[in-house]
């Protein structure tokens, strides 16, 4: 059965007149939305699905633009040594799905940078997750600008180890010299249980870790959510 | 430091965005504006060229009449040219071909053959019908012995024909 046919120059007006943008964090436990200066929206994820959160929102923000930013289980990250055969970047991420889908859970697998030589880094999702997200855009109308890991906007890597915690798992990497990443994981681990891993990671090396802060104002000059520093044998802040 | 560029993840479809193909669009309406701004002038500058150069040229009279003539000259010269050929051909040095007549056409009609062996007229005319590509062919239409003076010309039994084209 044939969809709504959509006239072209509506959606081109539609698109030139959007000037909200929004910015919704997402991740397995947790939806939240902050509509331009205004304070952000949270909601837990425990009786609701993130898809019918989200069409809620878009509902209440047709025309909008959104940043979506991932956290927790919604973006793991994987490193695999690269598979000899393999010739294109899509080609690596259906690789890297399917070893990441062995829990019995499918993925799906994002590469930003692929080398036949160098160790791959994959974001890893639930399979259908970034389409299931267009397909509440094009719904309401809403004009995505973007899909990425949360931490990808607010944390620089200005040392050898990062760690970025959101409410239900640690993501960290190391780089060498060359700001190369070497070593990169995720791990689900609830907030309560978050210091406590904090201090197993930091024995093996210095570790400069950052908490999400969702109802935080955004720094000046960055894009999406606020992260706190947590220091050593601290606990975490948030506000 | 920046992030990584391993770790700038976007996990949205590699598809062009349609910021980007609102842009491409833009971007060749513009270059088709240019285009076409560029092109007329162009145009309407080589059309006046050319009814300019067609208003002062002088026109070019033909010479219809010579023309035709030339060429009927030149075809009958040509046929000529073939019969006395073919003519020569035959009589060798055994003949002297003079006195010429033409139709109409100013195709060669008859002609006169002094002969110097009269009795090698009989293969004259079969060389003459055999090497000839014309539809028509040569007979013989008077015979005439000559006097004396041929004899001072060294040619005793000389005899003088005279052939003329017929259809065959």
């Amino acid at each position: 059965m044939l969809g709504e046919v959509k006239p072209l120059w509506r959606k081109s007006f539609v698109w030139l007149a959007r000037s909200e943008r929004a910015d919704v964090y997402l991740s397995g436990g947790v939806a939240a939305i902050r509509r331009g200066g205004a304070e952000t929206v949270v909601q837990s994820l425990t009786d609701r699905s993130w898809d019918d959160i989200v069409d809620e929102w878009a509902g209440e923000a047709v025309r909008t633009s959104w940043r979506i930013w991932l956290g927790g289980s919604l973006c793991r990250l994987l490193r695999v040594e690269p598979i000899p055969g393999v010739r294109t970047i899509e080609e690596a991420e259906a690789v890297v799905a399917r070893l990441a889908s062995e829990n019995g859970q499918s993925l799906e697998a994002r590469l930003a940078l692929w080398s036949a030589r160098r160790p791959w880094i994959a974001c890893c999702s639930p399979a259908g997750f970034a389409d299931g997200v267009m397909s509440v855009a094009d719904k309401h109308r809403i004009s995505l600008v973007s899909i990425r890991p949360w931490w990808s906007s607010v944390v620089a890597s200005p040392m050898n180890g990062v760690a970025c915690c959101d409410d239900e798992s640690i993501s960290s990497w190391h780089t060498d010299k060359q700001g190369q990443v070497v070593k990169c994981s995720t791990a689900l681990v609830d907030e309560g249980r978050q210091t406590q891993a904090l201090q197993r990671m930091r024995v093996s090396g210095p570790l400069q870790a950052f908490r999400l802060d969702l109802r935080a104002p955004s720094a000046a000059g960055t894009n999406g959510f606020s992260a706190i520093p947590i220091q050593e044998r601290g606990h975490a802040v948030a506000s | 430091m920046p992030l990584p560029a391993e770790l700038q993840f976007e996990l949205r479809p590699r598809r062009p965005s349609r910021a980007l193909l609102a842009t491409l669009l833009l971007v060749l309406a513009v270059a088709a504006w240019l285009f076409a701004n560029w092109l007329i002038p162009q145009v309407e500058t080589y059309r006046r060229s050319q009814d300019l150069a067609a208003s002062t040229s002088t026109p070019v009279v033909q010479p219809v009449a010579a023309s035709a003539a030339s060429a009927a000259v030149r075809d009958a010269t040509a046929v000529l040219d073939d019969r006395l050929r073919e003519a020569e051909l035959c009589v060798k040095e055994s003949a002297t071909l003079n006195r010429f007549s033409y139709d109409a056409t100013d195709r060669v009609a008859s002609m006169h053959i002094t002969l110097r062996e009269p009795e090698a007229l009989g293969s004259l005319i079969g060389c003459l019908n055999a090497t000839t590509t014309e539809t028509e062919g040569w007979k013989l239409s008077s015979y005439e012995a000559l006097d004396a003076a041929g004899t001072d010309r060294g040619a005793q039994r000389s005899s003088r024909i005279v052939l003329s084209a017929s259809p065959r």
